[in-house]
């Protein structure tokens, strides 16, 4: 039991959530202070972790979550509000205690040397973009950030570092840029540009695409729904290229051999 | 107090407890590590091994149910030659016993992947895959037919000596039939159940969630299901019965045995709490121990 795994499952507590945006709660949890309460490594961005829902068993499956920021004494994510156990983690109170499983899958790499990060997010993606500018300032290094919204209600409210330059785009034009993420980026030499995105799936596309016409590295963070979230039951499909048969199907999984992909990778 | 004996016979061997982890949801053994402990599991059915690649069905595979979830995962695996290369050495590891779920579309693909595990030491026996409700070939259609079921399992039994498990579809008219076929073709034992083809509409899209339509339900919601299937077929056949659907609890357990089941498989509730194997057994011990029975086997015949 006590192995090489670097993920382990423990309790923690919820310190306090917040409302960022319409629809969209900041949840801070402690880890719980016993020996099981700490993770075995300190979980980085683009990484995630699993709940298990509040009506276990009636609602079976745990629910997927990125960081937003984890130091020593515990961790942070965004969540949208979008059913039922998201509902009730919405309405759970301060102090309550959260089974997690974590921290699981793939980073975002690092930059390539000389190169300016660019993190563009959507919707709950801006938890771990959140993060990885976090990461990026702690280690003196500036960067872009691109958000997109459909409009002001659903702008997230949150703290960026100081060293990241943080552009706001709405559909309908209510606050900041008028357009879409891709509008954010227009009138911007990306020639040293490392794209790292995470958002809705057209979002996500639409990055890449961009990062492809201007020869330019991306890397997307998945989403997609999950079982085991350890590689065991195959449930988090992500249709990527096949190079040895472009005529037949391949997936790689989510939870393991991501979140976090190069976009060349994968099928838009 | 003499500790209850809990080993399970199948045909001259012994699982050392009851409590196993069904084939697909614990993957090929290694990917719980850090947190499960294998060592208090009664066996490791694998996931589906068929004798080439399979890629799955294209996503979403999952949906969730009110109590259970929905899966269309297509017997995703990465092929016999890469089983006997990779995998063999993760259940050589084990330190409980390794049965490997086979699965095909035609007949020989059975025959293939029996024959190559028979010369594998490490696989403790197979459990045929009749039930799969996620293919489009084989998978299901083996397990609805008697006669079908009958003439696979007879020549599996040819190629193959350890124990054979069948693995029964819930999704048919009369599962004891099924099951005495299984039995008089040469199955050791049946586990009973695989999924319930079910369904999940998203009505805004107004289409399935599972793009295919149909996937296999599984979770607590199947449980009354499988245990009156396990009653059904214990009472039908003489060879033990192995239970699943929506364990996630020792009671649970408990009325899959008390039902006719020699042993259980965890299936769903092992992405909740991949650790609810060893409690459940610790849950059954107690069980035994508080109500006076020594064996398993003195817990069948009460109804």
């Amino acid at each position: 039991m006590n192995s090489g795994s670097p993920h382990k499952r423990g309790k923690a507590r919820i310190l306090d959530q917040r409302i960022i945006a319409e629809g969209y709660r900041e949840m801070k949890l402690s880890y719980s202070s016993d020996s099981n309460g700490r993770p075995r490594v300190r979980p980085s961005s683009g990484q995630f972790f699993t709940i298990l829902p509040h009506h276990y068993p009636l609602s079976i499956m745990r629910r997927p979550f990125a960081y937003s920021d984890s130091d020593e004494n515990g961790f942070s994510f965004i969540y949208e509000i979008r059913g039922p156990a998201t509902r009730d983690l919405a309405n759970l109170d301060d102090g309550s205690p959260v089974d997690w499983i974590g921290p699981l899958g793939s980073t975002f790499p690092e930059a390539p040397e000389n190169s300016r990060p660019v993190l563009v997010a959507g919707g709950i993606g801006v938890g771990p973009i959140l993060y990885l500018a976090r990461e990026l300032a702690e280690a003196g290094a500036e960067s872009l950030v691109v958000l997109g919204a459909r409009n002001v209600g659903l702008v997230p409210r949150l703290e960026w570092p100081e060293t990241a330059e943080v552009r706001i785009c709405t559909d309908d034009g209510s606050h900041g840029i008028h357009g879409t993420v891709l509008d954010g980026l227009s009138n911007t030499n990306v020639t040293n540009a490392a794209f790292y995105t995470c958002g809705p799936h057209p979002m996500m596309a639409a990055v890449h695409r961009f990062a492809v016409d201007t020869d330019r590295p991306c890397w997307v963070s998945m989403e997609e729904m999950m079982a085991c979230g350890v590689g065991a039951c195959q449930g988090c499909a992500i249709p990527v290229k096949d190079e040895d048969d472009l005529s037949r199907p391949a997936y790689k999984q989510a939870c393991v051999e991501g979140p976090i992909f190069d976009s060349r990778e994968l099928i838009w | 107090m003499v500790d209850p004996d809990l080993t399970v016979a199948i045909a001259g061997k012994t699982l050392p407890n009851p409590v196993g982890v069904a084939s697909g949801t614990f993957g090929f053994g290694e990917e719980y590590e850090g947190l499960t402990d294998t060592a208090s599991l009664g066996a490791v059915y694998t996931k589906a091994v068929t004798p080439e690649p399979r890629a799955g069905n294209p996503p979403p595979r999952l949906a969730e149910t009110p109590a259970g979830m929905i899966n269309a995962i297509g017997l995703a695996n990465p092929g016999l030659a890469a089983f006997l290369s990779e995998k063999v050495r993760i259940l050589e590891r084990l330190p409980c016993p390794a049965i490997v779920n086979v699965a095909g579309a035609v007949m020989a693909d059975y025959l293939k992947v029996a024959e190559a595990m028979e010369e594998v030491d490490s696989v403790w026996g197979i459990e045929l895959n009749v039930s799969c409700p996620n293919v489009d070939h084989g998978g299901m259609a083996f397990g609805t037919d008697p006669k079908v079921l009958e003439s696979l399992t007879y020549a599996v039994r040819k190629v193959y000596s350890k124990p054979i498990i069948v693995k029964l579809s819930p999704n048919v008219t009369d599962i004891g039939e099924i099951a005495r076929a299984a039995e008089s073709a040469g199955a050791d034992a049946l586990s009973c159940i695989n999924t319930l083809t079910g369904m999940k509409v998203d009505v805004l899209r107004r289409q399935p969630v599972i793009p295919r339509g149909t996937g296999g339900l599984s979770g607590p919601a199947i449980r009354p299901v499988g245990v009156a299937a396990v009653w059904k077929v214990s009472k039908a056949v003489g060879i033990p019965v192995i239970g699943l659907g929506g364990i996630s609890s020792a009671e649970d357990a408990m009325e899959y045995l008390l039902a006719g089941a020699s042993a259980i498989q965890v299936g769903t509730a092992l992405f909740g709490e991949p650790d609810i194997p060893g409690r459940i057994l610790g849950g059954i011990k107690i069980y035994m121990v508080q109500e006076g029975f020594s064996r398993i086997a003195d817990l069948h015949g009460f109804f």
